[in-house]
């Protein structure tokens, strides 16, 4: 046997699970060997320590918190999990509106190009009769609203006329 | 022997929807619970929260049991699974700006709550505990702090007991060195 298949047993000897037989050839070579008995040490203290937490008391009232709580959580989800979906909830949503928000940015919103919006801001009219006439309508619309421009009655009576 | 089968006589009623039968269980046995929860993340409040979380899971599922499941190291197991459960909400939560929880090392040390019963002691070895992976602080925790046998560990953990043992020796060997500065 040599060091590093002791040193793997040394736990097993110590909780007294290992068969005769190992158990006796591990104790031989440990009467050997001072750096396996070293390492037994090394083991020992952080096995004592861990055994010596295995007192800790609960809190106060937990086993009636516990009780009490039972009728108040089971069948409706618990509250840590409760408290994850909605966290969850809250990311989708932010989620889901922050790629609404890119997709709404870059989507066209109509066959305009930014020469014709540029006619737009500076004659209304003139953008209207760069189009074809069965754009009209909407755009003169689309226009007072996303603009602000005031379109007069009359401007758009004289478009009607001009094609008339 | 009549103490075991009260017990088993109690988890019976409670299988049946005996409300009063689970309390005396929860009586009984939410020590042992606390200290395997607290063992898996060294956090006192946090483990009283996991505790109770660990005896609803419990009370809901009990009636969808087979009837021959062990019911000591289902518990356990409902424990241990529910502490890395919750440990990892804990890690994912790091990402949430509402909901940080700062995790490097001193502060996680610093977290590790001086509740009732605890000494400068069981803050050292909590902390170590941390610092092993999630499977072999349940071996450790479950060998060491609850003093179960290899082959219960094995129930618990549903694994085989050579599992168990080079899980063991592993977590003592990473032990063994997140100790050491508190031995020097």
């Amino acid at each position: 046997m040599n060091c590093n298949e002791v040193r793997d047993q040394i736990g097993e000897l110590l909780d007294g699970e290992l068969d005769e037989a190992s158990a006796k050839s591990v104790q031989e070579h440990l009467e050997s060997c001072e750096d396996c008995r070293q390492y037994r040490e090394q083991i020992v203290q952080p096995q004592s320590m861990l055994r010596s937490i295995s007192c800790v008391k609960p809190p106060e009232g937990l086993a009636e918190k516990i009780i009490g709580r039972l009728g108040e959580d089971v069948g409706g989800g618990n509250w840590i999990e409760t408290d994850e979906w909605c966290r969850r909830l809250v990311g989708f949503a932010a989620a889901a509106l922050l790629v609404f928000g890119l997709l709404a940015g870059f989507w066209p919103r109509r066959n305009v190009s930014v020469q014709q919006i540029s006619q737009r801001k500076a004659s209304p009219v003139k953008a209207v009769q760069a189009l074809g006439q069965n754009e009209e309508n909407e755009l003169m619309l689309s226009l007072a609203m996303e603009f602000g421009v005031e379109l007069a009655v009359d401007d758009f009576s004289s478009k009607e006329r001009s094609n008339r | 022997m009549t103490e075991r089968r009260d017990g088993d006589s109690l988890w019976k009623a409670a299988r049946e929807g005996d409300a009063g039968a689970f309390g005396e269980l929860i009586s009984a046995l939410h020590p042992a619970i606390f200290r395997t929860v607290l063992g898996m993340f060294g956090d006192y409040q946090e483990a009283e929260d996991v505790t109770q979380e660990v005896f609803l899971r419990v009370w809901t599922a009990l009636p969808k049991l087979k009837s021959d499941t062990k019911m000591s190291a289902w518990i356990r197991r409902v424990a241990i699974n529910a502490s890395i459960d919750h440990l990892r909400r804990r890690k994912r939560r790091r990402w949430w700006p509402w909901g940080a929880i700062p995790m490097n090392e001193n502060v996680a040390q610093e977290r590790i709550s001086t509740g009732e019963g605890q000494t400068e002691v069981a803050e050292h070895v909590y902390s170590a505990l941390q610092k092993l992976p999630e499977h072999y602080r349940a071996t450790a925790v479950l060998r060491e702090i609850d003093g179960l046998s290899y082959e219960e560990i094995a129930d618990v953990l549903e694994c085989s007991v050579g599992t168990v043992r080079s899980r063991l020796s592993r977590a003592r060997a990473q032990l063994k060195e997140n100790l050491k500065p508190y031995f020097e």
